[in-house]
């Protein structure tokens, strides 16, 4: 009995000072925490996380409150449209309060990968920052990440990060209204879903329908639209037509597939998108 | 005298031949065991309650330390479910995550049946903490480990999700599962059969429901 005594001191002790070395790790930067609004999979899904303040001393700017309330709604309303849309894949939009990831590195391939496990398409976050000049914040910046889960996954070790999208506002407090506008005039949220839905309906093996999404998100990224594109938006290009041109090569070498990809698709074009009229 | 002195040292010698010839008589009967018996007896009355003070002592020793270890247990579980409802908590942060499973690990082997548990769960941030955690306790019990991650892998009562037994692959090759070679052949032979995905849905969980990019998912794993 004396024998364990020491022990079962030992024991406590370490639990104790874990118990206390935990309830000290100060809160990190980043709040990413587990989606609890979202399923297990089993519908695909679009995350969208709350938007954040890069550091608390922002969260006194009644400029940076305006764009956050305004951001966040409108993120909002174009995210539901998505859900009524007549799609024969049904989306879940999961509102993900309290998720706030703090950069890009918080998706490592095993969470990115995780994502992709719960059938997660497209994760939404965003952060709003400024200068703080004692007290008085200027350089007023938002930034909108889309993350498209399986494009991340499949290129992961690529350098443009097609998988990553960002539009940023850099301008000043005065231009603050026209983020929000571009958000509205953009159709690139449901480019980027559109490209989710396609490449996972071709792992799925669903060669029509994935090649119907991926056209779709060329079409659409090809218009290109209000906001700039830059290498990794290019990256996301090239990736969607070659993901076009994979789902035509893999349809036409499954014997169980009989469909129109096999021969009436023309592969040099096999997205011919309507010109938009001047 | 010298006469009287002759005969009494005659008689004598003749006294003390006749004592030898006697012991020699008595030295060529001797039984062997007529003669030890009595001294193993002795020493057996010796010896009897020795032992029998010593097996005592062992048995009570051997039923002290058993209560011992269940009261450890159960102390165990005490401090163990501090944390586990540290890590139960929906809003935990990542590191946080982390950092109570690692924590977990600890109490060794204890500890894989809950981690197990919150590969279960959901989401990502418990399971892929519950992985860190079942890394941890395999640097010190990777048998124990290995064996239980290689239960989890053969069940197929629908018992656990298909991430599960996603996780578990994943661990059983970073842990490096030597013994649960055998078993990850025969799961990755079941996967290679034509009606492979019907089979592999009845074999976990109901929900969520494994898909064709699930199952491509779980090859590539194992390979």
């Amino acid at each position: 009995m004396m024998k364990y005594g020491p022990l079962i001191f030992l024991r406590y002790f370490t639990t104790a000072c874990l118990l206390v070395l935990i309830m000290m790790t100060p809160p990190a930067g980043s709040q990413t925490i587990d989606c609890t609004a979202g399923s297990q999979g089993g519908n695909f899904q679009v995350y969208l996380d709350e938007l954040a303040f890069a550091n608390d001393s922002l969260k006194k700017d009644d400029q940076l409150q305006n764009l956050m309330k305004r951001l966040s709604f409108k993120l909002r309303s174009r995210v539901d449209i998505l859900k009524h849309e007549a799609i024969p894949v049904p989306i879940l939009v999961a509102y993900c309060e309290g998720r706030k990831p703090a950069g890009e590195g918080e998706f490592s391939k095993r969470l990115v990968e995780s994502l992709d496990d719960n059938d997660v398409i497209l994760e939404l976050w965003g952060q709003l920052d400024g200068f703080n000049d004692d007290g008085s914040i200027s350089r007023r910046t938002a930034r909108i990440y889309y993350v498209l889960v399986p494009v991340l996954l499949d290129q992961f070790q690529n350098p443009h990060k097609p998988g990553m999208q960002l539009v940023k506002y850099p301008k000043s407090t005065e231009a603050t209204v026209e983020l929000v506008d571009l958000l509205e005039q953009s159709q690139e949220m449901e480019a980027f879903v559109a490209v989710g839905v396609g490449v996972n309906l071709l792992r799925g093996k669903r060669y029509d329908d994935a090649m119907k999404y991926l056209c779709k998100a060329q079409c659409i990224l090809q218009q290109g639209g209000p906001l700039q594109p830059d290498a990794s938006r290019q990256a996301l290009l090239q990736y969607v037509a070659l993901s076009a041109s994979r789902t035509i090569g893999q349809a036409r070498l499954d014997s169980g597939y009989q469909g129109a990809l096999k021969d009436l698709v023309d592969e040099s074009n096999p997205c011919p998108c309507e010109r938009r009229s001047p | 005298m010298n006469e009287l002195e002759n005969r009494v040292s005659a008689n004598e010698i003749e006294l003390l031949r006749l004592k030898v010839a006697s012991v020699e008589d008595e030295l060529k009967n001797l039984k062997p065991g007529k003669k030890l018996l009595p001294k193993i007896k002795d020493i057996a009355s010796i010896l009897t309650p020795l032992i029998l003070a010593a097996a005592s002592f062992y048995i009570t020793q051997s039923i002290t330390g058993a209560l011992q270890r269940e009261k450890l247990d159960l102390d165990h579980l005490s401090a163990m479910k501090e944390l586990m409802t540290e890590l139960a908590s929906p809003d935990i942060e990542r590191a946080k995550a982390e950092a109570v499973a690692v924590s977990l690990a600890a109490f060794g082997t204890a500890a894989v049946v809950p981690l197990i548990h919150e590969l279960q769960v959901g989401g990502d941030i418990r399971p892929m903490a519950a992985e860190e955690g079942l890394r941890a306790v395999a640097f010190r019990n990777p048998e124990k480990t290995c064996s239980l991650l290689g239960d989890v892998l053969q069940n197929r009562s629908g018992l656990f999700s298909w991430q599960t037994q996603k996780s578990a692959i994943r661990l059983l090759g970073d842990i490096g599962c030597d013994s649960a070679l055998g078993g990850l052949l025969a799961f990755q032979t079941r996967l290679k059969l034509s009606d492979a995905l019907e089979n592999f849905r009845k074999s976990v969980r109901e929900v969520p429901q494994p898909t064709e990019k699930n199952l491509e998912s779980i090859k590539s794993e194992v390979e």
